[in-house]
């Protein structure tokens, strides 16, 4: 009975009816009515209601859509806003300011004594740095579970993750705040706030890649988008507080408030604005307001970066941390108006693809050379405590440049200069700008300038008709200048301007320099200078990561040398490089693992120690976090994996199509039939070339749809998926096998190598559907437009050739089927028998070496087989330099499980060789001189980064610390030295392609 | 004469090969790979150019048997190379796919003669969708060369 008097119009409380009868304009009071008969109001409804209103009725129209029980509330407000809720793109735009600021102001007067609360809590937070943690977090623990989820809350709870080393008991109370506002329903929200101010993470980086994923979605808007919003978190002008405020509304009242209080921060620059919400606010609500003011302008001598931030990022630029901190310190004017002052100048100039041109409007120029070129240091009149450094200077150039005409006053030592001591120009400077640093430069000092503008103008712009000019130019000041040699010209650049050289290596990679037509004669080369410039590079920095990618290139090219045991027709993605990237570009996720793992472990292993029932339930929440953590680094990694474009398999797949293996493949094979000389006779008849032609067409149609839609990752009715779906029961069951196999690794070091073989798991099932698909689908379209179109109107010879052409398209889809069988991980599985070969062929000894052990023949894969290969070369070396020519050298490896469900093997490999009497005591003493020295980075630069330190290095990096040992043997004068590392095994799934065979 | 055939593909280098000895009565000049190609305009002057788009940095003639890495719009570089040394050839341009990139736009094959007159300031005088084994695409081809023996 009860839902026959249901009805499908909504009911409002009479306080909302009073509202409207309130409004002015007819027009819109009678539209209010209407829509306020609607369950729901679309974006549409909602733009029509803000617009054109007066202030009177935009003060109600933003009570009657945002007050209590408002058109746009959930009918239940007792129901707090999860991550999930305001994790949303703004649905309709925003209105002129003024009008903006009115809508704002009827909102929160029409909330005022939930919004002086709010005001409360602000205050109570506007001195977090210093409040003890416990206190903080239960502080945030209880706002996220009176009011859910808020930005505030998320960078407030995001600044204390960023600079406090929290315990594991700390750490549960903040699993709690994120259970209380769901955040693993919607991480992005919280993501966002750790993005912007984890100093683990590059700002820049992270901004590049949400502008990548956003731009084509907020048509011009950044505000639209929380994560692009949170880039620049005050206005950057009047015209931006329209977009700023909706995007406050549109969060929640905690944000609006705040969002408010920062526009009252920034009076000098926004007076008319302050003054406009002075006008409209309630009294009440004003005079909280400036209370609060009051009280954090007092709260200034606080220091809000804290030792451990600056320890998370060793050589950080303390302005730059400054910048990323204050955006959790918006209610202080001092840390608002500094990051208003730089927001206008990097934060518009980070989301330049999305603002435009405009983005050099919003602060004012800087004429002071003397300034720009300041020693470092200089103290810096500044509204907080700053000195002179990259991050300052680049925001000095930023602004010096936007002046043209001051760039004809800069010499090339100048130029070198700020290009040396500044940051992310390549981000950072617009196009416009580089190509005036490029032309305005003096013609005695072009050559350099032009090299130094247009390395940073290809790093920004997508045009390759730029690196070509930039190959031009570099080819030219190189001959010119340096003889032809790339090398004497990085050289050069290292003498006194370091960062400049590590800018120009950057550009140099291989392919660039592979396109150095006149310069580079063939891809040998290319690899070689790459080598000499790294190696010159980490030289004279200090830096091993230089070494490590030096050797990576030569250690690729030599263990490749396997490769001519694959069929190179099959699938490939290059995961050395694919490794390379998630090494270079961690994600939040990422670095939240790396921080988290160390107190999982810690409190696992205090678990026996600890009587507290409570523990188990700790671990229990840090292992399932830890789980989720993983799936989020599982599914930023898949998405790579599949579509980057210099590793993923959508490139792949687009090189097979260019490069005609399948155009071959799906013609060459009916072609032979249809040329047949059997048949010539049957072909000269023209009805019978017409029925052929026909056939041929119908057949060109399937396979152009198969490399036109099937193909291709973004068609709708692709064979492949770049989304990890992570309710899918198998794609769950492989982000657990992963966190279990993490975990049995014993670190953190192994994480991205097991990231890449989750992908080959995860890519599997969509490959063998794919090969399912083309072997039963397409080859059933095929052989039926073969019965369509040949009806056998020419008797047998016409059903031999129609047979033919069925077993021909057989053929031909089982091969292309085919390709998407055995997956090439673009690592090559190799055995310690293998390896040790190529390394004796290397050193011109294949004779007089013994093998023993279970491990010998085990089939290896992934980098492992790298760090493998670099590690037996040493010792291999060691023992052929060492031992008698015609001793024997043995070589022993052993290997057990590193856990049930783990493919993970430890490799234990020992060589030992026997010395000459002359030199036994000697070689013994050198060896374990090696391996007690001390390790660190920049002694493996200065005293080498060969032999056992090598291996010392390659072990402490995937290991946790190293596992060189060595076991004399005085009576039989005999060396025995060898380690230990995880190393993965062939996945079951992937099949194994044995090289010894 | 001298013509210049820059193709990766035995095929397809065999089918236009025979397409250059039918009209012209000699086999062209061939490269396999982007250097030698850029190399090779930049130092002699040919009065026709066949060029492909998508081809591998140094080819399979390389002296070190290594490709190098593909590049996508390879064929491109080889005209930036003309225009650079101030040069104007007759182009005819070959590939499989309808459409491609020249700078970051991307242009309908048939469009390209125009824009590739504007941006490197060469005479396309074909640009030829290429088919595997079709007669079609081998008569437009001959034509095109016939037109401008």
């Amino acid at each position: 009975m009860k839902d026959i008097f249901q009805s499908n119009k909504a009911w409002r409380p009479p306080e909302i009816y009073k509202l409207i009868a309130s409004i002015e304009s007819t027009k819109k009071r009678n539209l209010l009515r209407g829509y306020s008969a609607k369950l729901q109001l679309s974006a549409t409804d909602v733009e029509t209601i803000r617009s054109e209103n007066t202030v009177h009725d935009s003060m109600i129209a933003g009570a009657v859509l945002k007050g209590r029980r408002g058109l746009l509330e959930e009918a239940d407000q007792s129901e707090k806003k999860t991550c999930h809720d305001l994790f949303n793109m703004t649905s309709f735009p925003p209105v002129e300011w003024k009008n903006e600021v009115w809508y704002t102001a009827g909102y929160i007067n029409a909330m005022h004594e939930t919004a002086i609360e709010m005001l409360l809590v602000i205050k109570s937070l506007a001195r977090l740095e210093a409040m003890e943690s416990n206190s903080a977090l239960e502080f945030l623990l209880n706002l996220s579970k009176k009011y859910g989820a808020s930005n505030y809350l998320s960078y407030k709870l995001a600044y204390l993750r960023s600079t406090r080393d929290l315990s594991p008991k700390l750490l549960s109370i903040v699993s709690e705040i994120e259970d209380e506002i769901c955040h693993r329903e919607n991480a992005g929200l919280h993501f966002s706030a750790l993005e912007n101010l984890s100093s683990k993470v590059s700002l820049f980086m992270v901004a590049q890649r949400r502008i990548s994923g956003l731009v084509g979605r907020v048509q011009g808007d950044f505000r639209k988008a929380i994560s692009l919003s949170n880039f620049i978190p005050t206005p950057l002008d009047e015209e931006d507080v329209a977009g700023y405020l909706l995007r406050s509304t549109e969060s929640c009242l905690l944000d609006t408030v705040y969002a408010i209080l920062v526009i009252f921060n920034l009076e000098e620059d926004l007076t008319t604005v302050r003054h406009e919400f002075e006008m409209r606010l309630k009294p009440v609500i004003l005079e909280q307001l400036l209370d609060v003011i009051h009280f954090a302008s007092d709260s200034e001598d606080g220091v809000i970066v804290t030792d451990y931030y600056r320890s998370r990022n060793e050589g950080g630029d303390p302005s730059l941390d400054l910048y990323r901190t204050s955006s959790a310190f918006l209610e202080r004017p001092k840390y608002t108006i500094y990051r208003n002052k730089l927001d206008r100048v990097f934060g518009a100039r980070l989301l330049e693809e999305i603002i435009g041109s405009k983005v050099c409007t919003f602060s004012s120029p800087l004429d002071s050379k003397e300034l720009l070129l300041a020693p470092h240091a200089t103290p810096i009149n500044e509204v907080s405590l700053v000195s002179l450094d990259s991050f300052y200077r680049t925001f000095l150039f930023l602004r010096f440049v936007s002046n043209k005409s001051n760039l004809l006053n800069i010499s090339s030592n100048e130029i070198k200069f700020i290009f040396e001591n500044t940051l992310g120009l390549e981000m950072l400077l617009t196009e416009a700008e580089m190509r005036a640093l490029y032309v305005t430069a003096a013609p005695e000092t072009k050559g350099l300038v032009a090299v130094l503008a247009l390395a940073l103008f290809r790093k920004k712009s997508i045009d390759p008709d730029i690196d070509f000019e930039f190959r031009t130019d570099f080819i030219s000041y190189v001959n010119d200048v340096h003889n032809g040699s790339v090398v004497k010209f990085i050289d050069y650049l290292l003498i006194d301007s370091p960062q400049v050289a590590t800018y120009i290596v950057d550009s140099l990679d291989e392919v660039t320099l592979e396109k150095m037509y006149t310069l580079v004669t063939n891809a040998s080369q290319a690899s070689e200078i790459r080598c000499e410039i790294l190696r010159a590079l980490g030289q004279k920095l200090n830096r091993i990561e230089y070494f490590i990618e030096a050797d990576a290139i030569t250690t690729r090219s030599k263990v490749s040398k396997l490769m001519q045991y694959f069929d190179s027709s099959r699938m490939y993605v290059d995961s050395v490089s694919m490794k390379k990237w998630l090494d270079g570009n961690p994600t939040v996720s990422t670095e939240e693992y790396r921080s988290l793992y160390p107190r999982v472990e810690a409190r696992v292993s205090s678990i026996g120690n600890d009587g507290d029932g409570e523990t188990n339930l700790l671990i229990i929440s840090l292992k399932d976090k830890d789980q989720y953590l993983v799936a989020q680094i599982a599914k930023d990694a898949f998405e790579q994996f599949c579509l980057n474009t210099e590793f993923g398999i959508e490139s792949y797949l687009g090189r097979r199509i260019r490069h005609n293996t399948l155009d071959g493949v799906t013609t060459d094979t009916v072609d032979a039939v249809l040329r047949k000389k059997e048949y010539e006779v049957v072909m000269s008849n023209p009805i019978m070339r017409q029925t052929v032609e026909a056939w041929l067409a119908s057949y060109k149609l399937i396979i152009d749809r198969l490399r036109r839609v099937h193909l291709q990752f973004s068609s709708s009715g692709s064979l492949f998926n770049s989304n990890l779906d992570l309710e899918d029961s198998i794609t769950k069951e492989n982000v657990r096998k992963l966190s279990s196999t993490l975990r049995s690794a014993g670190g953190c070091e192994l994480l991205n190598d097991l990231v890449i073989v989750f992908c080959w798991n995860q890519i599997m099932p969509q490959l063998e559907n794919a090969a399912r698909f083309i072997k039963t689908t397409l080859l059933q379209e095929a052989n039926t437009s073969i019965d369509k179109s040949f009806s056998g109107h020419y008797g047998v010879i016409e059903e031999q050739i129609k047979s033919e052409l069925h077993e021909a398209a057989n053929e031909v889809f089982k091969k292309i089927a085919d390709w998407f069988q055995v997956p090439q991980t673009g690592f090559v599985p190799a055995s310690v028998r293998d390896l040790c070969q190529i390394i004796l062929i290397e050193l011109n000894r294949q004779d007089h070496v013994a093998f023993s052990g279970d491990a010998v023949d085990i089939i290896y894969t992934g980098i492992s087989v790298h760090r493998l290969y670099d590690c037996l070369a040493v010792l291999l070396q060691n023992a052929h330099k060492h031992g008698g020519d015609t001793k024997m050298i043995l070589v022993h490896a052993c290997a057990k499980r590193a856990g049930t469900e783990s493919n993970l093997d430890i490799l234990s490999v020992d060589i030992t060789s026997t010395v000459t009497d002359d030199n036994y005591e000697k070689s013994k003493e050198r060896v374990f001189k090696a391996i007690d020295s001390a390790e660190g980075g920049i002694d493996m630069v200065t005293e080498g980064y060969t032999g056992i330190k090598k291996i010392k290095f390659i072990t402490r990096a995937c290991e946790g610390s190293h596992t060189i040992r060595c076991s004399p043997n005085d009576s039989t004068r005999e060396l025995r030295l060898g380690f230990t590392m995880h190393t993965e095994t062939e996945s079951k799934n992937i099949e194994v392609v044995s090289i010894t065979s | 004469m001298r013509i210049l055939l820059v193709e990766d593909e035995t095929h397809k280098r065999e089918e236009m090969k025979h397409c250059v000895q039918e009209v012209f009565g000699f086999f062209p000049e061939i490269v396999d790979g982007v250097s030698r190609a850029v190399l090779q305009v930049m130092e002699v002057d040919f009065d026709l150019i066949i060029l492909d788009m998508a081809l591998s940095t140094f080819g399979e003639s390389a002296d070190d048997k290594k490709k190098g890495h593909d590049q996508a719009q390879g064929g491109i570089e080889v005209l930036r190379a003309l225009n650079l040394v101030k040069k104007s050839t007759k182009i005819i341009i070959v590939t499989q796919y309808p459409d491609f990139y020249i700078g970051s736009t991307k242009v309908k094959l048939k469009d390209s003669p125009k824009i590739i007159a504007e941006k490197y300031n060469q005479n396309v005088i074909g640009a030829v969708l290429y088919h595997y084994k079709s007669k079609t695409t081998l008569q437009r081809i001959i034509s095109i060369l016939s037109d401008h023996r």
